[in-house]
């Protein structure tokens, strides 16, 4: 029987050691975090053009906010982007890890290929699926006529541009596929035969056994391409500026148009505290399902 | 006795001579000049930075180039920490915004009282955007007209005549575009005759709109005239080139030719004296310029540039104007715009040099076409905002999504309310 | 009956081999389109750059885009001054977010739950809003136009590795803590003997990233560095976007080259990608 004050004496060097640990990121916050995320906090209450001195005005900014109609374009744009780039993203990042995960000769260079977009300049991405998606001499058309299709106008039709800009998401794919395969490596071989040899097939192992023991990754990975997916803006504005329309305004390429562009800091500031609201919630909204869902190999679990 | 008094004397002039010397000795000041140049222009840049620092030993030029799309990110964290370069390139949109915001030093004061400065050089014009008040804040090294450009070698294998002071829009005009567009055997359009002028951007809409009697903006930027029935005649006359002849790309053939006029695949375009770089030193077609051609309701063009202020709280506004004055004077002018053929100089005396640089070209057009060449416009601080908005729509337009009546309603509508609060 | 079912297994997995190498080499060829067109155009003149349909194989190779496009601008020192910055946040990185994802997953306090989440939310704040004030406190601390904006913060975590070590740290099994613990080690024993060697495909992908991310940087140093002889490559490669057109072959030859770095930085990651935990090496 362990003494009282052995337990709490036990208690208070494992505090100190969480305080020591986590003490380069508490530092780093308080020192280039906390001022910036207050003054933006200040800033959203003010009209500032950034070249004069900001002029308090409230909550004026979030009431306009809520009477601007493309503020909600822009919010349900994002939600429909995130919704399908997250979803198609992290399955098809989950499938190539796996697919790489093979003893085949030669892996290592396949694992390179798939990691290369990443790498490769973005102009040369963007301009190539400019090019992909042009009604007329585009690829993208050109091979849905060889099965008959008349293909849409894709970045110019107001219904195909968003549907377009999340195909090319998915080219994105090589760096979630890299934290997948970390992940899949610490899947035990052992346990994998050991299901196999009780007869369980592919499907059921890989069901019952490696995602429950990627799920901490998989959970990672939804909330990283979340809040990555909200932010997005460089595609919208180097490829439509957010047009036909507005059908490719983004929320994160409205918060950019309006911060550099048009002058509108304050606005822009108020725009964002309203993302990161949103954003928030539904991290929190993640945090809590995976409770049910993601298997931490410690023993009080989440 | 007498010796020892001269003696200390003469050491004593002889100290306080030096000292005189040491203490107004110049300092060397370290002058920070932002640009936005491209790699190859970088050269000149620096040779006339050297130059100058020969002439003025006491002052150290650092050049700070940033690359085009990113300088006015640049400026904008350099202005709120008062960290702006001493002397920097400001273009037209940006003119309003920086002078009003009291970003920049103003200058009015300074040429006034310096008779060497030779205002009556410029062109007027050119001081459009960066004027406020009656005060100049922006000294403009460019003013380029915006013009027909004409690819000689389309011209002369389709048998037409070259682009006349006298062309018409509705004639001649019309009647090339049409005969210089060609198809392939599947329908496709290989090559168009025109490029630009119904896309109605803020290079060309102000001439495009008045040709045909239209009207866009007015000079205090508080009204807009996109709902009278001649602007939007106007306006549907250009539209019908690209929806009705079919003489000028979509927006989808236009994003899938890049730099069409570049690379050999229009007859005619509209374009500022500054493409004359691109297209006829680097298109391997031969090109040439040609005014503006009339309307119905004359003949309009406009024109735009770009030029250089003085930060408001510089450590060292003597050497700042300095260098300003002689970066834009005649000879500044001749070196970096003139002679390179880089740009129109808003100098007069300058201007010979350019049209030097571009002889066997109809250059002398750009000079005509600064008779009656109007700025480029909006240019109040909403202007970006004014042009994201006309560019959707229009846009929305040439995809045949709406109708010019309903588009520029839409654009009245969402541009009034911007504009009022911004220039009340 | 023997014989032809171990032939038909024979059969099965050469088939599935074949299968999976077409799967996997079409997937692969698509993806690595955009570099192969990199590659192309490094070697085109600008007049072949931009006709339709592309021209992928150039003829003949336009190699003098290399030297020039290299020269043209001081490559040399933008080079140096970027390995400088990389270096220095990889291994600040890597000893930082280790250290607090350590923090995070194993170890117990009543607002570690709390803390965590607001290191979460730090990443849903978009860079515009936060980028001015952040320019004015650099300012203040005299970093404008220095490297210290780029290589300080590194040192002091970043939100997204930690997240990534914290959630691998966790999927480690916690046996392994309790019998060290038995033993008398601390927890720095526990985080420098047991689960660092445990995370090497986590901390090579941390790596990975890091690296990219520092070599590719370009917002940070456009904002911090006005001096052209501090630049990075990111921002030598912008300055080949002029204000009326693009130098699309130099930029792209410098491009193929300044990946190559990446791509072998990848491939050395590659040898930590081994399979962690072996069963039968824990303790009853």
């Amino acid at each position: 029987m362990v003494s009282k004050s052995k337990v709490s004496q036990l208690m208070r060097k494992e505090y100190r050691d969480f305080w020591l640990f986590i003490s380069p990121w508490l530092i780093g916050f308080i020192a280039f975090s906390a001022g910036p995320i207050v003054a933006a906090i200040f800033i959203s209450l003010t009209e500032w053009n950034i070249l004069t001195s900001p002029k308090w005005i409230g909550l004026e900014n979030f009431i306009n906010l809520f009477r601007d109609k493309v503020f909600y374009t822009a919010l349900i744009n994002t939600a429909y982007y995130t919704a399908g780039s997250v979803t198609l993203g992290t399955i098809l990042a989950l499938i190539v890890a796996i697919l790489l995960n093979q003893h085949l000769k030669g892996i290592t260079i396949f694992r390179t290929l798939y990691f290369l977009p990443s790498v490769t300049a973005g102009v040369a991405v963007t301009i190539l699926w400019l090019w992909i998606y042009n009604p007329e001499f585009g690829l993208a058309n050109y091979f849905l006529s060889l099965v008959g299709i008349k293909g849409p106008q894709w970045l110019f039709d107001t219904r195909w541009a968003l549907p377009a800009l999340i195909i090319m998401s998915l080219w994105g794919i090589g760096s979630n596929m890299m934290i997948f395969l970390a992940a899949l490596q610490n899947v035990p071989q052992e346990l994998l035969e050991a299901a196999e040899i009780d007869g369980a097939n592919i499907w059921r192992r890989f069901w019952h056994i490696t995602i429950p023991m990627i799920s901490p990754t998989i959970f990672l990975v939804l909330v990283m391409s979340t809040i990555g997916a909200f932010q997005t803006f460089m595609q919208p504005y180097v490829m439509t500026r957010g047009g036909p329309g507005n059908a490719t305004m983004l929320y994160g390429l409205y918060i950019y148009f309006n911060a550099f562009q048009w002058w509108k800091m304050g606005y822009a500031s108020a725009l964002s505290w309203i993302m990161f609201i949103i954003v928030f919630v539904l991290t929190l909204i993640q945090f809590k399902l995976s409770k049910s869902w993601v298997y931490y190999e410690t023993s009080e679990g989440r | 006795m007498l010796r020892k008094c001269l003696v200390f004397v003469l050491i004593a002039v002889v100290f306080t001579l030096s000292l005189q010397g040491v203490l107004f000795a110049q300092q060397v000041v370290t002058l920070r000049v932002a640009h936005a140049w491209e790699p190859t222009f970088i050269e000149v840049q620096k040779k006339f930075d050297e130059e100058f620092m020969k002439r003025h030993p006491n002052i150290k030029i650092q050049m700070e180039n940033y690359s085009w799309d990113n300088i006015l990110e640049k400026y904008q964290t350099q202005a709120v920490a008062k960290t702006l370069p001493d002397v920097f390139y400001v273009h037209c949109s940006w003119g309003q915004n920086f002078i009003r915001s009291g970003m920049l030093m103003n200058l009015q004061s300074l040429i006034d009282k310096d008779p060497s400065f030779n205002m009556k050089d410029f062109f007027p014009v050119g001081f459009t955007p960066f004027i406020y008040k009656g005060n100049i804040y922006v000294v403009p090294y460019d003013c380029g007209a915006i013009i027909l450009y004409y690819n000689v070698d389309l011209f002369k294998s389709a048998g037409l005549a070259f682009p006349s002071k006298s062309w018409r829009l509705d004639k001649e005009f019309f009647e090339a575009a049409l005969k210089l567009t060609k198809k392939d055997d599947k329908g496709n359009v290989v090559q168009f005759g025109l490029d630009r002028g119904p896309s109605l951007d803020y290079e060309v809409i102000i001439p495009a709109l008045k040709s045909f009697g239209g009207r866009f903006i007015n000079e205090e930027e508080t009204e807009l005239y996109l709902t009278e029935p001649k602007t939007i005649a106007a306006a549907k006359w250009w539209i019908d080139l690209v929806v009705k002849h079919h003489v000028a790309p979509t927006p989808a053939e236009s994003q899938g030719l890049v730099e069409p006029f570049t690379f050999g695949k229009v007859g005619m375009t509209f374009g500022g004296s500054w493409m004359l770089e691109r297209w006829v030193r680097f298109g391997k077609f031969k090109a040439d310029v040609q005014e503006w051609p009339s309307g119905p309701a004359g003949r309009f063009t406009s024109c735009a540039g770009s030029g250089y202020g003085i930060s408001a709280y510089t450590k060292y506004p003597k050497e700042a104007w300095l260098y300003l004055k002689e970066y834009l004077s005649k000879e500044g002018q001749i070196f970096m715009w003139g002679k390179t053929g880089r740009g129109s100089p808003t100098r007069r005396s300058a201007w010979a040099s350019f049209e030097e640089a571009w002889k066997g070209l109809n250059v002398k057009a750009f000079r005509n076409a600064m008779n009656y060449a109007e700025y480029v416009r909006p240019i109040s601080p909403v202007a970006a905002q004014l042009n994201q908005i006309r560019d959707r729509e229009i846009q929305l337009i040439l995809l045949g999504k709406k109708t010019v009546e309903e588009a520029f309603k839409t654009i009245e509508d969402e541009s009034l309310p911007i504009m009022t609060k911004a220039n009340k | 009956m023997k014989i032809e079912m171990k032939s038909r297994k024979f059969f099965i997995s050469i088939l599935r081999t074949v299968i999976l190498y077409l799967v996997i080499g079409i997937g692969a060829f698509i993806f690595t389109l955009p570099f192969l067109w990199m590659i192309s155009t490094s070697l085109k003149p600008e007049y072949d750059i931009f006709v339709l349909p592309p021209k992928w194989i150039p003829n003949p190779p336009l190699w003098e885009n290399y030297p020039k496009g290299w020269s043209i601008l001081p490559f040399n020192l933008f080079l140096k001054n970027t390995l400088i910055i990389v270096v220095n946040n990889l291994i600040g990185n890597l000893i930082s977010c280790s250290l607090v994802a350590y923090g995070f997953a194993r170890l117990r306090h009543p607002l570690r739950d709390t803390l965590f989440m607001l290191l979460i939310s730090t990443m849903m704040i978009p860079y515009s809003v936060t980028m001015i004030p952040l320019f004015i406190l650099y300012n203040k601390l005299g970093w404008i136009n220095t490297f210290k904006p780029l290589m300080v913060p590194p040192w002091f975590g970043y939100p997204f590795f930690i997240f990534l070590l914290r959630q691998f740290f966790m999927g480690l099994p916690k046996e392994l803590d309790e019998a060290a613990k038995i033993d008398g080690c601390s927890n720095w024993r526990i985080y420098w003997n047991i689960i660092l060697p445990l995370s090497k495909p986590a901390l090579a992908t941390v790596a990975i990233f890091s690296f990219l991310g520092n070599w590719n940087d370009f917002l940070g140093p456009l904002i911090y560095l006005s001096s052209q002889e501090k630049y990075t490559i990111a921002i030598g490669l912008n300055l080949f976007r002029g204000q009326y057109f693009t130098y699309m072959g130099y930029m792209m030859a410098v491009s193929v080259l300044t990946v190559l770095p990446v791509i072998v930085i990848f491939l050395l990651a590659q040898q930590y990608f081994i399979r962690g935990i072996v069963m039968g090496g824990l303790k009853g």
